[in-house]
Parts: structure tokens; sequence; C-alpha cells
């Protein structure tokens, strides 16, 4: 397929799915890690010593949660230009089912918000519990209803019998795999990121637990991965035969490889070093640049996308991409100059406390 | 002319209109409430910095919590599930409106997106920072959240007045639009006057302070309500430049609109009279109960406004683009001709309980052509609207639909799609029975046949331009 307004879509559209995918896994493998955490204490299998991840999940989920939904509002607009009949009939056929989403999420935001508060501070091991797994519960729904929403969009053969059904679930045993690929997938991205805020705030007594989780839950979300690729049909299969789609694959591999030799790094010197986490973030970057590729190739072998290039190529016409790439550039400088700002302060501040301790 | 289809859903008795307007008005109310607040506590944080207000830094703390809570929760999810909802209610209308300004949209994510930053980084900072670098990180979020205020007015108004866009298809022809000035300024007054009316709801809430303190803040807070005298001069103009039959539901043609025009015009009117005259006039002191009433009118103003750019596109959802039922202007004819249900993949739910076939037809073209703002028998149902009439003014009135009710698309289907139509409505003002004689005959779709090529294929406004 020579270049064309489908690519350029595709590229954008990849790439702000991928920023929204970082965020998303903080708050997926975060919100897991609070609710097993918390049920782990209730159970009596975990200690009550206090936990920096935990705390500094808590105190950051809801900024996560936030970053999460803006950057996705991104790629919700580009999928709409790339597949619109695919992606509206998803949404239409899973209807209520599909638009639970929004209170869920409301709910979720809620309960991360209400985690954060000093009356959950305060809270018994129980009602704990209660909070982050309610919370953890409402994200992971999210997570399971796009992955329905996704693979339904992918069965246009199935699309009036589902509608004739009258069923509002799509039952399908690749939504379970799939969606514990990216429920697992999400943890190594989460444990990266906490690292970083460990390591800055010089708390870096948990290099050993964040290692395990994302070595473990690496090793699962590879598992699970191997397995969503056993339910490929032949015809989607061959998306891996090509240049792109081998290249697709070699890299989500090659990330998986540096992220599992990064936490075996930490582990073995039971410390957050950089040179282990820096290889660690090129891994996260790679796989996730990587599977975000896989999963348009195995798209495109569902959707008949010739018929869609001229429609991609008329909206490709329309007027205010410049406007755009100028507020891209300018509100990108400003949003390094926020950065900059809290940056510069903050440190100062931690400076002072330092001082004055 | 290649129409496409989806799967309709049923809402019950609930109006699909409503669902999206219920919708609509809290993220509206919300988002309005984000930029005016950005707004004001910009004004607060300069006071604080300049010592003209005492008491304005712990305000400001304790709005930003409020304003957190409220707006980057309630305000960001409502608004990806306006998007949500607009693919459950018109999935056609929401992807002309993508493929058209999707540069826009992408626009306003940027602004989203410094909002989201400068929002958090005085949320999380704020008592770190100095006195000029929280003006400074206030200035930007309220700065990005008027401006995707201005992005989204374009494409919104665009909808009911596309201007110069009809003939030239330009995106910025349609993005500054006849309604786009006094809608985007009318906007951002009702933004100012909810960021001062929460402001006195939270400023109760103050209780640390003292009454006479809590009374100098309220009276800063009402100078933001001053801005509603220029609330009549948008409104006229906003009316003025509207297509002349919008304009004629919202000023008396339409009981339903009139109504909301009311409601929105009084609610406004009452807070403004008691902002002006009381707040910033005799300086009263309003508690914590009249605040959220106030709160509750603007709400109620907020409802009706919608209400009234909703509902004044009709029949369009874009105006002379796309009517209410996602069919072009252009495929009437075409439709007519070919039947609007033939290519329809999706079968009928329940088609067991219709006795035969022209009544599972006629289940086909309601749900095609009119389900997106009807329903049989629960909200603006069918049975209400047209049960009573006989079987021959159910053919004509549907035959001339556009100007039996001139808000209505004309009928876009075969006669043979029409008559199925009055005879499923027949069957079920009968509460349908499980079996069913059909009333049609040759002579019946004969008339029917003259009665559409009379009508034409036009809609009702356009008849009257060529009268004229």
């Amino acid at each position: 397929m020579p270049l064309s307004a489908t690519h350029f879509y595709l590229v954008l559209y990849g790439a702000t799915l991928a920023l929204h995918v970082v965020f998303m896994n903080y708050v997926l493998g975060g919100a897991t890690y609070l609710a097993v955490r918390s049920l782990r204490r209730l159970t009596g299998a975990g200690n009550d010593a206090p936990d920096p991840i935990a705390e500094t999940a808590r105190d950051w989920l809801p900024f996560a949660l936030s970053a999460a939904i803006t950057a996705g509002v991104a790629p919700l607009l580009f999928v709409q230009i790339l597949y619109p009949r695919a992606f509206y009939t998803a949404n239409l056929l899973l209807f209520h089912r599909w638009m639970a989403v929004i209170p869920v999420l409301i709910t979720g935001f809620y309960l991360l918000y209400f985690l954060k508060s000093r009356p959950a501070e305060r809270a018994a091991g129980r009602s704990w519990a209660l909070l982050s797994t309610g919370a953890f519960l409402c994200v992971a729904f999210t997570g399971l209803s796009w992955t329905e929403n996704h693979l339904l969009s992918l069965d246009e053969p199935g699309w009036t019998g589902f509608y004739a059904s009258g069923s509002l679930v799509y039952v399908d045993a690749r939504v379970w795999v799939r969606f514990a690929m990216w429920l697992f997938g999400s943890l190594p991205t989460f444990c990266l990121l906490m690292a970083w805020q460990l390591r800055r705030s010089a708390k870096h007594g948990s290099a050993t637990r964040l290692a395990h989780w994302a070595l473990g839950a690496a090793l699962l979300s590879g598992v699970a991965g191997i397995a969503y690729g056993g339910t490929l049909d032949e015809k989607t299969r061959g998306a891996f035969s090509g240049v792109v789609g081998v290249a697709a694959l070699s890299v989500a591999g090659a990330g998986w490889l540096m992220q599992v030799v990064g936490w075996i790094g930490v582990l073995r010197k039971k410390a957050l070093r950089v040179g282990s986490l820096g290889l660690a973030a090129i891994g996260v970057l790679a796989t996730i640049g990587g599977v975000t590729t896989v999963r348009e190739l195995i798209r495109l072998r569902a959707i008949d996308v010739p018929s869609l290039q001229a429609e991609h190529a008329q909206a490709a016409g329309k007027g205010g991409l410049w406007v755009f790439v100028l507020f891209l550039i300018v509100n990108a400088a400003l949003i390094a100059w926020c950065v900059r700002i809290v940056a510069r302060r903050s440190a100062r501040f931690d400076e002072d406390a330092g001082q004055a301790l | 002319m290649d129409q496409p289809y989806y799967p309709i859903n049923d809402f019950g008795p609930l109006m699909k209109g409503l669902v999206i307007g219920g919708l609509g008005i809290v993220h509206v109310f919300v988002a309005q409430f984000a930029i005016g607040a950005g707004l004001l506590m910009c004004y607060f944080q300069w006071l604080a910095q300049t010592g003209r207000c005492l008491h304005a830094r712990p305000f400001l703390t304790g709005y930003f919590r409020f304003f957190v809570l409220v707006s980057f929760v309630i305000g960001a999810l409502t608004g990806v599930g306006m998007w949500f909802t607009s693919i459950q209610i018109s999935p056609g209308t929401i992807g002309l409106m993508v493929g058209e300004f999707h540069w826009v949209w992408a626009t306003e994510w940027t602004f989203f997106c410094v909002e989201f930053v400068a929002g958090y980084a005085f949320y999380r900072y704020a008592d770190r920072l100095t006195e000029g670098e929280r003006l400074t990180l206030l200035c930007l979020y309220s700065t990005a959240a008027w401006m995707s205020l201005f992005w989204i007015n374009g494409i919104l108004s665009w909808q009911l007045t596309p201007g110069k866009w009809t003939a030239t298809r330009w995106v910025w022809d349609g993005f500054f639009n006849p309604t786009f000035w006094p809608s985007l300024l009318y906007r951002t007054v009702v933004a100012m006057t909810l960021a001062g009316l929460t402001a006195c709801v939270v400023i109760n809430t103050l209780t640390e302070l003292p009454r006479a303190a809590r009374g100098e803040l309220m009276g800063r807070a009402a100078q933001f309500l001053v801005f509603m005298v220029f609330m009549p001069l948008f409104g006229v103009w906003y009316l003025w430049v509207m297509p002349e039959d919008s304009r004629s539901w919202v000023l008396g043609g339409s009981a339903a609109m009139t109504l909301f025009t009311m409601l929105s015009v009084g609610s406004s009117l009452l807070i403004g009279l008691y902002a002006i005259v009381g707040l910033v006039g005799k300086r009263l002191y309003i508690n914590g109960a009249t605040a959220t009433l106030l709160c509750a009118l603007a709400f109620a103003a907020t409802a009706g406004g919608e209400f009234i750019r909703e509902g004044s596109r009709k029949p369009y959802s874009i105006r002379e683009t796309l009517y209410s039922n996602s069919i072009t202007p252009a495929a009437v004819a075409s439709l007519r001709q070919q039947g609007s249900t033939l290519r329809d993949p999706y079968a009928l739910r329940g088609a067991e309980a219709y006795p035969h076939e022209q009544l599972r037809l006629g289940a086909r073209v309601f749900r095609f052509q009119c389900a997106v703002c009807h329903t049989i028998d629960g909200m603006n149902g069918l049975m209400q609207l047209a049960g009573s009439w006989t079987t021959e003014q159910k053919r004509m009135n549907l035959a001339n639909l556009q100007n039996t009710k001139p808000f209505m698309p004309p009928f876009a289907g075969s006669v043979e799609e029409l008559e199925a139509l009055v005879q499923m409505i027949e069957w079920e003002k009968r509460d349908r029975p499980p079996t069913w004689t059909s009333s049609s005959t040759p002579d019946a779709l004969a008339r029917v046949r003259v009665w559409m090529e009379e009508a034409g294929t036009a809609p009702a406004h356009a008849r009257r331009i060529e009268g004229s």
C-alpha cells in the first residue's frame, strides 16, 4: 500500500494512543496494586509496614486517571476518522453496556480521590480493602469494556446476529485473554513509573517489591500475549508476515526482553539504579510502540481498508491541519513552561525542607 | 447515494433527544462553570497578591478543591460521555462533524492538555509557588479553558448556521458562522455567572471566616454577575442571525420551544435582578441555601438554552446538510425510489410480534426514519401525535410531512413504506392485535403517490423561500 492519508492518520492515532496507554497503564496497574495489597493485608498475608508504593500510588492515581482521560481524547477522535463504521457499530451494539463506562468511571474516579482523603487514611483494613477494590473494579470494568468494544468492532460478520440477539455482552474467549494481556501488561509500566517517582523522592526501599511485581506481570502478560496470538485465525496471522508486521513484533518482543533484563538488574542490585531503570524504560516504550502497531495491523486485516482510503483522503483535505500543528507546538511549549515552574520550585522546596531537618 | 446503516437501539419510553439533552445540559453546565471559575480564580489570586482582599487566599484554596472535584471529574467524563451518546443517538451526525472539524477538535485537545497540566500543577504545588507563579498557572489554565470554549463553540454553532460553508465547504467558513460570536460571548457571560454563583456557595462553607469577611468575598464574587447585563444584547444578536424558521419556533411557533425560551430568559432574569440589585447594589449577604437555589436557577436557564439550541435546528441536525434522522436532503429523492429499508441489514427485534410482513416493514421504517426523535407510545410518541388521525389523514399528513409539521423532514421512503408505516401506527393504536387485516388498496397507494409528488422532497423552509 503506497503512503497515503490512511498512513498519516494511523501514525497520529498510534502516537496519541501510545501516550494514552502510558497513563492508562499507571491507573490500571496502580489500582491493581492497591487492591491486591489491601486484600492481602485483610487476609493476613501482607504486613502492616508502611508501603511507599501504595502511598505514592494513592497520591497520584487521580492525577494519572485525569491524564489518561485527557490523553485519550485524541485517539478517540482519530479512531472515528480511521474506522468510523466499525467503531460506531460496536458502540451501538453494546448500547447500555458500553455507556455504563461513564458512570462507572466517575465512581472509580471519586473512589480514587476518596482514597487520598484523611477519612480514608484512618479507615480500617476492611473499609480500605472495599474502597481500593471498588476503584480497581471500576477501572478494570472500563478496560474490559474497551476490549469488548474493540473485538466486536473487528467482527463484522457477527454484527447483524449480535444485534438480532439483543445481547449487550460480547461473549468471546478472546475478550478475557486479551484483557488479561492488557491488565498484566499495565503493571510493568506502573512499576517503572513508580520506580522513577520513588527514586526522585529518595525512597529506594521498595526496589525488590517493584521488581517482583514487574517481572511477574511481564511474564504473565507475555503468556497471555502468546495465548491471544493463538486465538487469531490464519488470515489475521498473515498480518505478521510482512516487513512491518515482523518489525513490530520484533520491537515489542525486544522491548519485553529489555524490561525483563532491566528489572533483573534492579533485583540483583536491590536498588533503583538509573541504568536498569533506563533499560526498562526503553523496553516499555518499545513494547507499547510495537504492541500498538501490531494491534492496528490485526485491525487492518479485519477491516475493508481500501474502501476507507478515499474517506481518509477526503478528511485529510479538510482545513485546519496547520492550525492544529501551530497550537500543538505553542501548547507543548506552555506545558513545558508549567512543568518547569513546578519542577524548579519543587526542587527548591525539597532543598529547603532538607536543610530545615 | 450510499446511505450507511447502523444498528438502531430502542430507548424504551425515553426519547433519544432527552438522553443526549440531559447529559448535554450537565456537561455544558459543568464545562461553563470550569471556564468561569478559571477567570474568577485569576481575579481572586490577583486580589490576594496585591493585598486588596485579605481573605482571597483561603477562599481560593477552598474553591479550587471544589473545582477540581467537580470539573476535573464530572466535566472531563461527561465530555467523553457526550461523544459516546452522540454516537448512540446519531452516528451519521457525529461522523460528519468529526470528518469536517477533526482538526478543530484536535486543536481543542491541545488546549485540554494545557488546562489539565496547569490545573494540576496549581492543585498539587500552589503552596510552594510564588504569587506570580500562582497567577501564571491560573492565567494559563483559564486561557486554555476559554479557548476550548472558543473551538467547540464554532462547531456547535455551525450545526445551526453553517453560513457560507454550505457553498464553499471550507472549514473556516463553517467555523466562523453567523451565530459564532453571539454564541461565544453569551456563553462567556454564562460561564462568569456560574463562577460567581458557585463562589457564593463555596464562601458559605468557609465557616472559619467571620461573616464580614465572607460578605466581602461575596461582594467580590458578585462582580462577575454584573456582566449579565450584556446577556439580552447577545441573546437578541443570536436570535437576529438565526434562520428565520428556527427563530419562529423559539418565539411562539412551537409551544415547547417557546416555553424553553421563557424558562431560560425567566431564570436568567431572576438571577440577574437578584445579583445586580441585591448582591451588587444593596450588598446583600446570601446564605448557602439561597446561593444553591440561584445555582439551580442557572441550571434551569442552561437547560432551557440547550434545548433551544438543539430544538431550533429542526428538521436538521446540521442545517441544510443532514436531517435529524441522518438522511441527507439529497438522498430523499433516491430513497423514495428505492425504499429506505431495503438495504438495512439489521433484523427487526421482536419481529414475531407483528402479524404480517407489512407491519414489520412499517416497524423498520419507523426505526430508520422516526426513532431518533419519536417513540411509539412514550415521550413524543406517535400514538399521541398521530394516533387519532383517520387512516386517510395519516397517509396524507405523512406524505406531506414537511408541510404538515414544518420542523419535520420530508418522508424519505417509498410509497409502500409510507403505507406500511400508516398500517403499523393503526395496529399499535389498536393495542397490537394478534391478527391484522391491512386496509391498503391500490387506490390508496396511488393517492399517497400523488400526495408525495405534490409535497416534493424539499423541506418546508425551502418551499417558503421559493414562494416568497
